[in-house]
C-alpha cells in the first residue's frame, strides 16, 4: 500500500469521524492542507489576505457540503476544486485583473531573501540580479495570462499538482489541461524573450 | 531554444524561484478561525428577542408612542407650512384661517360693533343738526326770486343774515 493510499484512508477516517459528529477532527485536514491551499489561492489572486479569506472559505464550503464527498478522488483535490472556483468568482466579480504574483527571489519579495542554489554555484551577483529581474518579469507575465491557462499553470507549475489531479481540479479533461499549459507556455515566451 | 528547451527551462527557474509562503503574521490564526467558523452555532439559529409573551405589548406600545410623538410633534417644517396655508387662507378670504378660536371671534364681533357704531351718527350729533335746522327755519322766509338782480340781493341779505346769527 502506497503513500497516496494511507493518505487517502486515513482521510476517510477523519471524514468518517466529522460526518458521525466529531467536528473538531476537521482540524486535522485544515493542518495538513492548509498551506497548500492558502498558496493555490494566492497563485490566482496575488494577494495574500484575500487568498486567506478565499482559502479559508474552500474549507468551510468543504465542510457543510462534506456529506457529498463521495470519495472517488482525494479529499486534497475536491478541497482545491473549491478553492479555484471561489478564486475564479472572485476575478470575476472584481473584474479586473490579479494582483501580482510574488516568486521568490524576485522584486518586491519583502524579505529579500535570494533564490535557491542556483544550478551554477559560480554564478555570481550579476546572474543572481538577472536571475531576480527574470522572476519579476515571469510574475507579471503569470498574472496577464488568461483565466484557464493561469488556472491550469498555477495548479500544474506552481503547486505541482499532476496532471490527472490538475484536470480533476479544473473540471476538465487532461488534453485540454495540456492544452491551456501549452499555451500558457508560448505566451509567457513570447513576454520572456 | 525549441519548445522543449523553453520548458526544460521554465521549470527549472521555477524550481529555483518558487511561489512564497504566506507570510508568518498572517499565518498564526489561520487555523483558529477556520475552526471557529465550522464550530459556531448554525446561521439559521434565531435568539428569540421576546422572552415573555408581555414584552410584545410593551414593544407595541412603546412603538405607538413613539410614532404618536413623531406624528403629532410640531417640527418647524410642519409649523412652516401651517402658517402658510394661514397666510393662503387670509389672503384669500380675508379672514383668520383659526375661526373656531371663540375667543378670536368675540374680539370680531366687538370689532364690528365699535366699526358700526362710529359709522351712524350719534344721538348728540343727530340733536344739533336739529337745532341748527331750527335756527334756520326761524329766520325770515326767503321770497321767491324772480329775476338775477333780485337774486342777487335777496343772497346778500340771506348772508347778511347767517352773520348775524353766527
Amino acid at each position: 500500500m502506497g503513500v497516496g493510499a494511507d493518505v487517502a484512508a486515513d482521510e476517510t477516517e477523519i471524514i468518517g469521524a466529522v460526518l458521525q459528529g466529531e467536528k473538531e477532527r476537521y482540524g486535522e485536514l485544515v493542518s495538513r492542507y492548509q498551506l497548500a491551499a492558502w498558496k493555490l489561492a494566492y497563485s490566482f489572486v496575488g494577494d495574500w489576505e484575500e487568498a486567506k479569506d478565499l482559502s479559508q472559505n474552500g474549507f468551510i464550503k468543504a465542510y457543510r457540503h462534506l456529506g457529498s464527498f463521495h470519495g472517488g478522488a482525494r479529499f486534497s483535490t475536491w478541497l482545491y476544486r473549491i478553492i479555484a472556483n471561489e478564486c475564479k468568482d472572485f476575478l470575476r466579480r472584481r473584474g479586473r485583473q490579479p494582483e501580482l504574483l510574488i516568486l521568490s527571489g524576485c522584486a518586491g519579495d519583502e524579505e529579500g531573501e535570494p533564490a535557491l542554489d542556483p544550478p551554477d554555484p559560480g554564478a555570481g551577483p550579476r546572474q543572481t540580479a538577472q536571475d531576480r529581474e527574470l522572476a519579476s518579469k515571469l510574475a507579471r507575465a503569470i498574472g496577464r495570462l488568461p483565466m484557464n491557462q493561469r488556472a491550469a499553470f498555477s495548479l500544474h507549475h506552481l503547486n505541482g499538482l499532476p496532471l490527472e489531479e490538475v484536470s480533476r481540479v479544473m473540471g476538465c479533461r487532461e488534453g485540454t489541461v495540456k492544452s491551456h499549459l501549452f499555451r500558457a507556455a508560448q505566451s509567457l515566451r513570447r513576454v520572456l524573450a | 531554444m525549441n519548445p522543449q528547451e523553453w520548458d526544460h527551462w521554465l521549470r527549472s527557474f521555477l524550481k529555483r524561484h518558487p511561489l512564497k509562503d504566506p507570510p508568518a503574521k498572517l499565518q498564526r490564526d489561520y487555523h483558529r478561525q477556520v475552526m471557529d467558523r465550522i464550530l459556531a452555532p448554525p446561521v439559521w439559529v434565531v435568539r428569540p428577542i421576546f422572552k415573555k409573551p408581555w414584552t410584545v405589548f410593551g414593544w407595541a406600545g412603546a412603538l405607538a408612542a413613539v410614532t404618536a410623538v413623531l406624528v403629532l410633534m410640531p417640527t418647524p417644517a410642519r409649523v412652516a407650512r401651517q402658517i402658510d396655508r394661514d397666510s393662503q387662507l387670509f389672503l384669500e378670504t380675508g379672514e383668520l384661517a383659526l375661526l373656531d378660536s371663540a375667543e378670536l371671534e368675540q374680539d370680531l364681533k366687538e370689532y364690528d360693533r365699535i366699526v358700526l357704531a362710529e359709522a351712524v351718527p350719534q344721538e348728540p350729533a343727530r340733536e344739533e343738526a336739529l337745532e341748527i335746522w331750527e335756527e334756520l327755519e326761524s329766520l325770515e322766509e326767503i321770497p321767491a326770486v324772480d329775476s338775477g338782480e333780485d337774486l342777487e340781493k335777496e343772497l346778500r341779505q340771506l348772508d347778511e343774515s347767517e352773520l348775524a346769527i353766527t
